[in-house]
């Protein structure tokens, strides 16, 4: 919200390149099943219609794809250097970057679900309230995808999932190889997961 | 009324009536002192503002008063008041209560109003009442809301012919004055003497601290992507430089087609066309170049005005000294005079933030114990009205400020025996002290060189602000006295918190900065001039020899590297306490923005703060005294006496003691007292140093202080019962300190004793350490 420009899909300097991309994607014919999509949109009532669709931003860590919800995240940036902190650096604190000129603490998502990760570092994701932002590092960031609420479904009982700890539900996702479930994970306990790594 | 930038329509009138009623204030002193009824115009002004931002919000006690205050001033300014101490009581009374309001949040008005309305309405109407011959008088001793109300409805009654003057004059103020109203004016004309102070008034509007905060960090990074953009412009170049190779070889292969007897004129088209595109790229070059560099400029400059929008004039925190000075010597009956020196000097926000409550203790206690009576000065022979001073300036890099009184000075052969008196100390150790060690008495909770206790500075009370607040932003404080002619405090300062010149150094990798003044100097070793000593390395430096620690083992970082030609080293401290910090490599200097560390990592061992550097990076700045302080610990007596101890270990293993006070007097007897005893004694000069010298070693028994530098002996016994290691060791606070409540902390934090220095003098001391260790020794007998 101080932010008016805040966006999540990154390089948004390539100026007018952008805006004929952006032009591109406006122009294009809408696939079957999003007309299928917001068909049912406009004849469901306007309330439950509003309520089902939901913005998530999909990334991957560790080769495997997660998401949050999009009202959940507060930037996206690229990568930049993590100075680690002496004393304080752990698996899961990494350290210190300056994201968009301020210095943020960065956690490592991969160790703090168990999910082996790997040195790749794309962009930043930060999460988390005004004085309490955290960072962490993305592989890959996929861009915010609208999905029906109706569609999801709760993390199964038993442990399957990488970070069923902090997964508030799965969500079908499609990808160029398919249809996927993908583990929505909630900011608030992924940014308490981090932050009890400096208790 | 959504965008007020962040403030509610409250919080601006908040911050309105405290700006005027601090004018009022200090122009109300002024104006008392010099009876110039051109400094009225200014007053009226402010009066008139605040209320005109009252009705804004609908604060209607508010509008009242200050329209109330406005008739008196608009009178006065007419000639038709006379401008009499009495008056200017009842005014500062006023612009008082406007400030308190101006304190008051939104939700606690009506209780407020409440509360106060029938000061307000006692006091609107003694001000339109005419001044009473005994007014003065009744002011001063009476609480204002005793003022008789009898007294009020005449006084309206009284008042009511010059009430429609009051529109009348609003009106009339436009017009010249005629001078036969003004008195006391010198004939020049009454313009000229306010518009002096009007000319230098600069208009300000208020930024909440956090958005400044927040501007600062975007000017940095407009600064940095601006240097980026060089970046692109160096691509753009080698892209000319590739144009330029296909000219070339365009001529190269039409020289090879003209000699194959083809015809070439394609190819010179082609070439005139990559010609022609270099020409143009490199016109483009130079637009953006021009371009590139005025955007680096302004955004430089824009960084710089963010960062000195961080500087305020030392005035911003002396504005309301003379009217504290007034109020305190009225109260005692007293007659001092504030002269400020220094109102221009440029100091960080931060640091003018913190000066506040030192500043005003400082003078209160100069007024109240500095200065002599106005009878008692003259029977000396000194002007019957005193002279305090306050100054400003930067020194060294250092902002020193230095309040001073042409008093009677401090007795310190009183002040010895009132130590003594106090059982704070023996009199052998008074007489041991030096001048300053006896001063720093005078920072003490509770302790006071006066006879008797009054309500203006306390008992002491605030000499101990002036001190730990120094101290909490790296400063100083010391006293100087000269008996019969005065005394002085002095604060040395950092000039801001927020800049610092510091080497880059790289250290596994990771960047770190040393504050340049904290470095005594930086060397680079040969492998052969390095000795292992005690499997530590040591070269000698002058003549001298200097222990070496690595950077990257302190910190914790990784292993050290081992097999190096060359090592560079960056020696702290200074004389014999001199020791070398191996580090990586140097990567130059530069200015930092200094920026506090997220307090989510908590007190970080050897880290001060973090910046981001001019490449966009962030790096970690280092606490320089905390790190020598590890250093020493690791490289000084601890490791050596170590040695000695394991020689005679087949006698028994001595207890040992820990030592940790600030005093080298209190330090010294402490360690007599133990050794009598027979114990093994360190020592240590802080909580920090106290904590670094306890991880090092093993010890039956620590000794405190509680008031000590960066790590109070509050924190230490906090810091040390946290770790489990040294849950079970006993810990005796002797402190100066003897009022419950801190013999309450000290326990609440987990000291086994609590005895103040007065124990010395008896057997209390040596009957506590034996008691302890004695049942420690029992327990663990017990145990095993």
């Amino acid at each position: 919200m101080d932010d008016p420009q805040h966006s999540l899909t990154p390089a948004a300097h390539d100026g007018e390149h952008a805006l004929a991309r952006m032009r591109a994607l406006l122009d294009r014919p809408l696939p079957p099943e999003e007309i299928r999509a917001n068909t049912e949109l406009v004849a469901a009532s306007g309330e439950t219609a509003v309520a089902r669709m939901r913005s998530i931003l999909v990334f991957a860590v560790g080769g495997e794809h997660f998401a949050l919800e999009a009202d959940s995240t507060h930037r996206v940036v690229h990568a930049s250097v993590i100075r680690r902190v002496p004393h304080r650096t752990n698996p899961v604190f990494a350290g210190i970057a300056n994201v968009a000129g301020e210095l943020t603490p960065v956690g490592r998502l991969g160790a703090a679900l168990g999910v082996d990760s790997g040195p790749v570092q794309s962009h930043f994701i930060v999460i988390g309230a005004v004085r309490a932002r955290w960072a962490f590092a993305a592989d890959r960031v996929d861009g915010v995808r609208r999905i029906d609420a109706s569609r999801c479904v709760a993390p199964p009982a038993t442990v399957r999932h990488a970070g069923d700890g902090c997964t508030q539900y799965l969500a079908p996702v499609e990808f160029a190889e398919g249809e996927r479930l993908v583990a929505v994970l909630d900011a608030a306990r992924v940014a308490a997961l981090f932050a009890r790594s400096l208790a | 009324m959504s965008d007020l930038g962040g403030f509610s329509l409250h919080e601006l009138f908040r911050g309105e009536a405290e700006m005027h009623a601090a004018a009022l204030s200090e122009g109300l002193v002024r104006l008392e002192g010099t009876s110039d009824p051109s400094v009225v115009e200014p007053l009226m002004r402010a009066a008139h503002s605040i209320k005109g931002a009252a009705r804004v919000v609908g604060l209607d006690i508010a509008v009242r008063l200050s329209h109330a205050m406005e008739d008196v001033l608009v009178a006065m300014q007419k000639g038709r008041e006379p401008i009499a101490a009495g008056r200017i009581d009842q005014l500062l009374r006023g612009s008082d209560l406007l400030a308190a309001l101006a304190r008051v949040d939104e939700a606690s008005v009506p209780a407020w109003s409440a509360a106060n309305d029938p000061a307000v309405e006692a006091l609107s109407a003694e001000l339109r009442a005419p001044l009473a011959q005994g007014a003065r008088s009744v002011a001063e001793d009476a609480p204002p809301a005793s003022a008789s109300p009898s007294a009020s409805p005449s006084a309206f009654l009284g008042e009511s012919p010059s009430a429609p003057a009051s529109p009348a004059s609003a009106g009339a103020r436009d017009e010249p004055a005629p001078t036969a109203d003004l008195p006391a004016v010198p004939a020049g004309g009454p313009p000229a003497p306010s518009a002096a102070p009007a000319a230098t008034r600069v208009s300000s509007v208020r930024v909440t601290a956090d958005k400044l905060d927040r501007l600062l960090q975007l000017a940095g990074e407009t600064m940095l992507e601006s240097r980026r953009l060089g970046s692109l412009r160096d691509g753009a170049l080698e892209l000319k430089g590739l144009l330029a190779s296909i000219e070339d070889e365009l001529d190269l292969v039409r020289a090879a087609v003209r000699r194959a007897g083809v015809d070439a004129a394609l190819l010179t088209r082609t070439r005139a066309l990559v010609e022609r595109s270099r020409g143009s790229l490199l016109e483009h070059l130079f637009a953006v170049d021009g371009a590139i560099r005025r955007g680096e400029e302004t955004s430089t400059e824009l960084y710089h005005e963010v960062l000195s929008s961080r500087m305020r004039p030392f005035a911003d925190v002396t504005a309301a000294l003379p009217r504290t000075v007034r109020d305190v010597a009225r109260t005692l009956g007293k007659e001092a005079r504030l002269e400020i020196v220094g109102e221009g000097v440029p100091v960080d926000r931060d640091v003018l933030a913190r000066l506040d409550a030192p500043l005003n203790h400082m003078l209160r206690n100069a007024v109240d114990h500095g200065i002599e009576s106005p009878d008692e000065r003259r029977a000396r022979g000194k002007d019957p009205q005193a002279t305090l001073r306050v100054e400003a300036r930067h020194h060294a890099g250092m902002l020193v400020v230095r309040v001073s009184d042409d008093g009677r000075g401090i007795d310190l052969e009183a002040l010895r025996a009132r130590i003594v008196r106090r059982a704070l100390a023996t009199d052998e150790m008074v007489r041991a002290m030096d001048e300053q060690e006896l001063l720093e008495f005078l920072f003490l909770p509770g302790f006071s060189t006066a006879r008797q206790v009054t309500e203006i500075s306390g008992r002491g009370v605030g000499l101990d602000v002036v001190q730990s607040t120094a101290r909490e932003i790296g400063g100083t404080a010391r006293i100087a006295t000269v008996p019969g002619r005065g005394t002085v405090f002095e604060l040395e300062l950092p000039i801001t918190l927020s800049v610092i010149r510091a080497l880059l150094v790289d250290v596994c990798g990771e960047a770190l900065a040393f504050p340049l003044a904290r470095i005594e100097r930086v060397v680079q070793v040969p492998a052969a001039d390095m000795h292992a000593v005690e499997g530590r390395g040591k070269f000698m430096l002058e003549g001298s020899a200097i222990g070496v620690i690595d950077a990257t083992a302190v910190l914790g970082l990784g292993e050290e590297r081992s097999g190096r030609a060359m090592h560079t080293i960056v020696v702290l401290g200074a004389g014999d306490g001199r020791y070398g910090f191996r580090v990586d490599a140097l990567a130059g200097e530069e200015d930092l923005v200094v920026r506090t560390l997220d307090e989510r990592l908590g007190k970080v061992p050897h880290l001060g703060a973090a910046a981001v550097r001019a490449n966009g990076e962030p790096v970690l700045i280092v606490d320089t005294e905390d790190i020598l302080q590890s250093v020493r610990a690791q490289l000084g007596d601890g490791s050596l006496r170590g040695a000695r101890r394991a020689l005679d270990a087949p006698s028994g293993p001595a207890r040992r003691a820990l030592v940790v006070d600030d005093s080298a007097t209190v330090r010294e007897v402490e360690r007599q007292l133990l050794l009598r005893m027979g114990f093994e004694v360190e020592t240590a000069v802080d909580g920090a140093d106290g904590w670094n010298t306890l991880r090092a070693g093993r010890f039956d028994l620590i000794v405190s202080d509680i008031d000590m530098p960066r790590m109070n002996g509050i924190e230490f016994v906090r810091t040390l019962r946290a770790d489990p290691r040294f849950a079970a060791v006993p810990v005796i606070v002797v402190s100066y300190k003897d009022r419950e409540e801190d013999r309450v902390a000290g326990l609440h934090a987990g000291a086994t004793a609590y005895l103040t220095k007065g124990s010395f003098q008896g057997n209390t001391f040596a009957d506590t350490v034996r008691e302890l260790v004695e049942l420690r020794d029992a327990r663990q007998g017990g145990a095993s």
